[in-house]
């Protein structure tokens, strides 16, 4: 297994940067944490192992042994992610958080997608400041969006939906969802090049004209944009009889940002890209372990277990991050509740599995 | 002198914490036969408590912490709700000073419901005797968060992403620290996701605390299943 130094994540703060309204890895806590030299909420946070000369990361996820359970989860998992290919309309049974949903099974394949989004890709929730961002410190949750904040003097909305342009965020200095600085526009999937000319976070300057919040990916937004069915896999919430069929145009494009290594510009030598690659067993070697949590009380449906450090010695402001491994733990893992309802999805085995073809495997 | 069961006792009462001699005796004393078994007490003892339940404890760290909470049946003595997470219909558990414990499960989940539970006055003691000396009383989450983060490099604070924080809540009557009167305790703390606390910080007495009360709502949860009351 890999090791980086220990530090954590989340910043860039002072340059402008581009992705739709995605947040990296860890950003509430840094937000919380950070030094004054380290705007945390706006690091770029790259997977592990990125030092700032890579133009190739690979990164191996095992199984470990006893949840084979998730063998057919992490590949389809994997393959998304390599891909890296966006849609509209990725989403069945997408919930909000503030629509009641459904009972029934959670999806486990999609929950593994979601988890590896943060551990392997340094992906933190789009929908941060509207649900469960503690902005101000104080342990309680800051709802900054409409429906939930309802009837509070923290936003004033005009059609009901959470997330869009129109809300207001109570907190102005906290910007911390990156969004197009052409039309704010978090789902549509076009030919825009991805970096720091064409993305922000700072919304006080590169918002467009009228627009008051990095509109969040979520399903009411995409809606009203004009995509049905449409939500980032990286959305806070899962519910039962959800369903992702691709990745949406949120993630992609924050990934695209971080690929874009250190001087953040699309198209120049310090480019890099991802590579996930599936490991049957674990050894000890692999870079994230998934596993069924059989270790904690109650555990929730998924979990990223994860820290984040410096990539590489930066000045005053860091600006670059890198997933790490806990200090403590000594390792980055996704665990799932092996006592949930899981609806595990018909790739029990996955790619390769049919036709002998183990060469993805590691065997 | 006939031992009476937390249930049978519909006003305030006072305990003792005599090892071979545990009696409960009504506070309002009407009854001459009371006062006289009050009296006798009050000599064993040495004291006449309040109107609520006194326990000392002795931690690891030779602290005696004596306490009491409110066996009023509108007071809510000790909460644990959740919040956070993939999932959002987290189930929240209140404990009442007559001992009934309300559990809601919220209706997007298969086993929702309002369940009531009735903690024997012994149960609730034992509760709240483990909340308090694991510091639950007393602690902030700043504290608990500087125990923690001090193993790590930047003194920062581990994270689970996805976990829920679980808020705690608990309020005594009195509180007593090593002979000084505190007066009434009330404290919350919020830490996000124990369990994973616990594994990468084993001896701190807050988190262990944390999660053992989890442990234990979710045992009482599932006792006598069959006998919900929605």
């Amino acid at each position: 297994m890999k090791r980086l130094n220990l530090c954590i994540l989340f910043i860039v703060a002072c340059l402008p940067s581009s992705t739709n309204a995605g947040t990296f890895f860890s950003v509430e806590r840094q937000i919380a944490n950070a030094p004054s030299n380290e705007e945390a909420p706006f690091a770029i946070v790259h997977p592990l192992g990125y030092d700032g000369t890579q133009v190739l990361i690979k990164l191996d996820i095992c199984v470990e042994s006893g949840s084979e359970v998730l063998v057919g989860p992490v590949q389809r998992a994997i393959q998304m992610w390599n891909q890296l290919s966006s849609t509209t309309g990725n989403c069945s049974g997408c919930v909000l958080w503030e629509e009641n949903p459904p009972t029934g099974l959670l999806s486990l394949p999609d929950t593994v997608l979601h988890e590896i989004g943060h551990c392997a890709m340094g992906l933190d929730h789009p929908n941060l400041a509207e649900s469960e961002f503690d902005v101000d410190g104080d342990g309680q949750i800051s709802h900054t969006s409409f429906t939930v904040s309802a009837g509070t003097a923290l936003v004033t909305d005009s059609n009901g939906v959470r997330g869009d342009a129109e809300d207001q965020h109570p907190f102005s200095s906290q910007d911390i969802a990156w969004f197009r600085i052409r039309d704010n526009n978090p789902v549509i999937v076009d030919s825009i090049m991805i970096d720091k000319d064409t993305y922000s976070r700072a919304t006080a300057v590169d918002l467009p004209s009228g627009h008051n919040y990095a509109a969040s990916a979520n399903r009411g937004v995409a809606g009203i944009l004009g995509f049905s069915n449409t939500q980032s896999v990286m959305y806070s919430g899962i519910a039962p009889g959800t369903q992702y069929h691709s990745l949406a145009a949120d993630e992609v494009n924050m990934v695209r940002m971080g690929m874009t290594g250190v001087d953040r510009d699309a198209g120049t030598s310090d480019d890099y890209t991802i590579e996930l690659r599936f490991k049957a067993t674990c050894t000890g070697q692999e870079d994230i372990i998934a596993r069924m949590n059989t270790i904690d009380e109650n555990p929730p449906p998924g979990l990223c277990l994860a820290d984040i450090a410096h990539s590489f010695q930066q000045g005053l402001i860091v600006l670059h991050w890198s997933i790490i491994a806990d200090s403590l733990l000594q390792e980055v893992s996704i665990e799932f509740d092996p006592n949930k309802g899981w609806d595990f999805g018909s790739d029990i085995f996955f790619s390769g599995f049919e036709n002998g073809d183990f060469s993805e495997w590691g065997m | 002198m006939k031992r009476l069961t937390h249930r049978m006792l519909a006003k305030d009462y006072v305990f003792t914490p005599l090892p071979s001699l545990q009696i409960q005796i009504r506070s309002n004393c009407r009854p001459l036969q009371w006062i006289a078994v009050t009296v006798i007490i009050a000599l064993l003892s040495g004291s006449c408590v309040g109107a609520n339940d006194a326990s000392s404890i002795r931690n690891s760290s030779s602290v005696v912490r004596d306490f009491t909470f409110s066996s009023d049946p509108s007071v809510e003595i000790l909460s644990v709700t959740f919040r956070g997470g993939l999932l959002h219909n987290h189930p929240s558990y209140r404990i009442y000073g007559d001992g009934r414990i309300e559990i809601f499960i919220p209706d997007t989940r298969q086993d929702s419901g309002s369940y009531t539970r009735t903690l024997t006055f012994e149960e609730m003691r034992e509760v709240m005797r483990f909340a308090v000396d694991h510091h639950l009383a007393e602690s902030s989450r700043e504290d608990v968060e500087g125990k923690i983060s001090m193993k790590y490099a930047g003194n920062t604070m581990p994270h689970a992403t996805d976990g829920y924080d679980m808020i705690f809540s608990i309020h005594l009557t009195t509180f007593v620290r090593d002979g000084v009167e505190l007066g009434p305790k009330d404290n919350t703390i919020i830490m996000h996701y124990p369990s994973f606390l616990l594994r990468v910080s084993p001896d701190t007495e807050e988190i262990q605390g944390l999660v053992g009360i989890q442990r234990r709502l979710l045992d009482l949860r599932h006792m006598e299943e069959n006998e919900d009351i929605p």
